[in-house]
């Protein structure tokens, strides 16, 4: 059998710039386009952050775990699954909450004036695009809208958001047509000023 | 309930479902076709600009909170999808041994990058897995066998075996076969003195190398 190194003979050099950890640049890489779901699937960005987080936090603890079955491909599509169920909880938990404060003849609460959190980066268009597209996509019926920013921004194929929305690729297809259409026309009017730049 | 007794049934069977407009009738034959889902040059066009949006980055809060949750959680390392390979113990195909030669050159490559390097960033795994086979003099101790002193002279690597593992498929669903090279690198570094240094470091790599789908 062979000796043991002799380590001891060797100097251990650390590295002067640690490079950042692997979940920091997963996260820098891909959570933006997520957080973008989130705000579209919720109707406050506090919620959002709220549900990207605690579908972060079910991500690792099965991965921790050991219960994740598949690679880190499929770490996105769970993700985006996990968000829109909590959303769809969320939104169910404030229904219910509304009704009961309106019956009471309480104040809702939600008037309060919002930040503005955009939803899009001010390097990558300017601002009258930006405002615009973002008002537009919250106008857009949901099932259309979620569709676009799985799509465009999240880069999935009909097929990851058919298995994601429990919908065919074809239906998923159909969606983002339909929606990509609206979006354009009601683009349309600022477009053909000239006002945006898309 | 009526007393009219006279059956509806004839009348119904005489209206005629209404016909399929063109747009629909395109659209189920081209989800027959399976080329619902490709996107139109026009479709591409509009969804190329309003993808030059970039979704905003995360707010730094959220971040550190992210960061936070994941510190502990290892980041796993993809497993390679091992497919059983029928002929494990016949002869390569001959389409596959210049695959392999390239493999095997690759493994050099990377093997004599890593180890000529002086200052690299590998360092610490040159000390998990070398095994000195030159004693440090002892005038200088331990501190004689320090990279930053040592300049490489030589390098050497042999091929000792090569095995096919079988098929993995990357994400994006082609197939690359796995080749195991294991080979024994040997580095020579003189010291200001001249006296040289061998290091044996022995290598195991797996390289992928595209392969057909059966």
């Amino acid at each position: 059998m062979d000796e043991p190194p002799d380590m001891s003979a060797l100097t251990v050099v650390p590295d002067p710039n640690p490079a950042p950890s692997a979940w920091r640049e997963w996260l820098e890489t891909h959570a933006p386009k997520l957080l973008l779901f989130a705000r579209q699937q919720t109707r406050s960005p506090e919620d959002a952050e709220d549900i990207l987080q605690d579908a972060v936090v079910k991500l690792v603890e099965k991965v921790s775990s050991g219960e994740f079955f598949g690679g880190q491909e499929a770490w996105q599509p769970y993700l985006y699954t996990t968000i829109r169920r909590l959303a769809i909880d969320l939104s169910r938990r404030d229904d219910r909450r509304k009704r009961r404060e309106d019956s009471v003849g309480h104040e809702s609460g939600e008037a309060q004036q919002e930040e503005f959190h955009p939803w899009f980066e001010s390097e990558s268009s300017d601002d009258e695009t930006r405002s615009q597209v973002e008002a537009k996509l919250k106008e857009l019926p949901e099932k259309f809208a979620e569709v676009i920013v799985m799509k465009i921004w999240g880069e999935r194929t009909f097929a990851e958001i058919g298995e994601i929305l429990g919908i065919s690729q074809n239906t998923a297809a159909s969606r983002y047509r339909y929606g990509l259409e609206a979006l354009k026309k009601s683009l349309g009017g600022a477009r053909r000023r000239g006002d945006l730049s898309i | 309930m009526s007393s009219d007794t006279n059956p509806i049934d004839p009348d119904l069977r005489t209206l005629r479902a209404a016909a399929l407009d063109d747009a629909l009738l395109d659209r189920l034959d081209a989800c027959a076709n399976g080329q619902w889902t490709r996107i139109e040059p026009a479709e591409l066009a509009f969804e190329r600009s309003l993808k030059a949006l970039a979704p905003a980055k995360l707010p730094a809060a959220l971040m550190a909170s992210l960061e936070t949750i994941t510190a502990a959680a290892p980041f796993p390392i993809e497993e390679a999808k091992i497919l059983s390979f029928p002929e494990k113990n016949s002869a390569p195909r001959r389409s596959h041994r210049s695959g392999w030669a390239a493999a095997a050159a690759v493994a050099i490559c990377g093997a004599l990058t890593a180890l000529m390097l002086p200052h690299g960033g590998t360092t610490n795994r040159v000390a998990d897995s070398t095994t000195i086979t030159a004693p440090a003099p002892s005038s200088s101790g331990n501190s004689a066998i320090q990279q930053d002193r040592l300049v490489p002279a030589g390098f050497n690597s042999g091929i000792s075996e090569t095995r096919d593992e079988g098929v993995v498929w990357s994400p994006d669903k082609t197939p690359h076969r796995v080749v195991r090279v294991v080979s024994m690198d040997k580095v020579t570094y003189k010291d200001a003195s001249g006296r040289t240094y061998q290091i044996e470091k022995p290598r195991v790599d797996y390289i992928l190398v595209p392969d057909k789908a059966d």
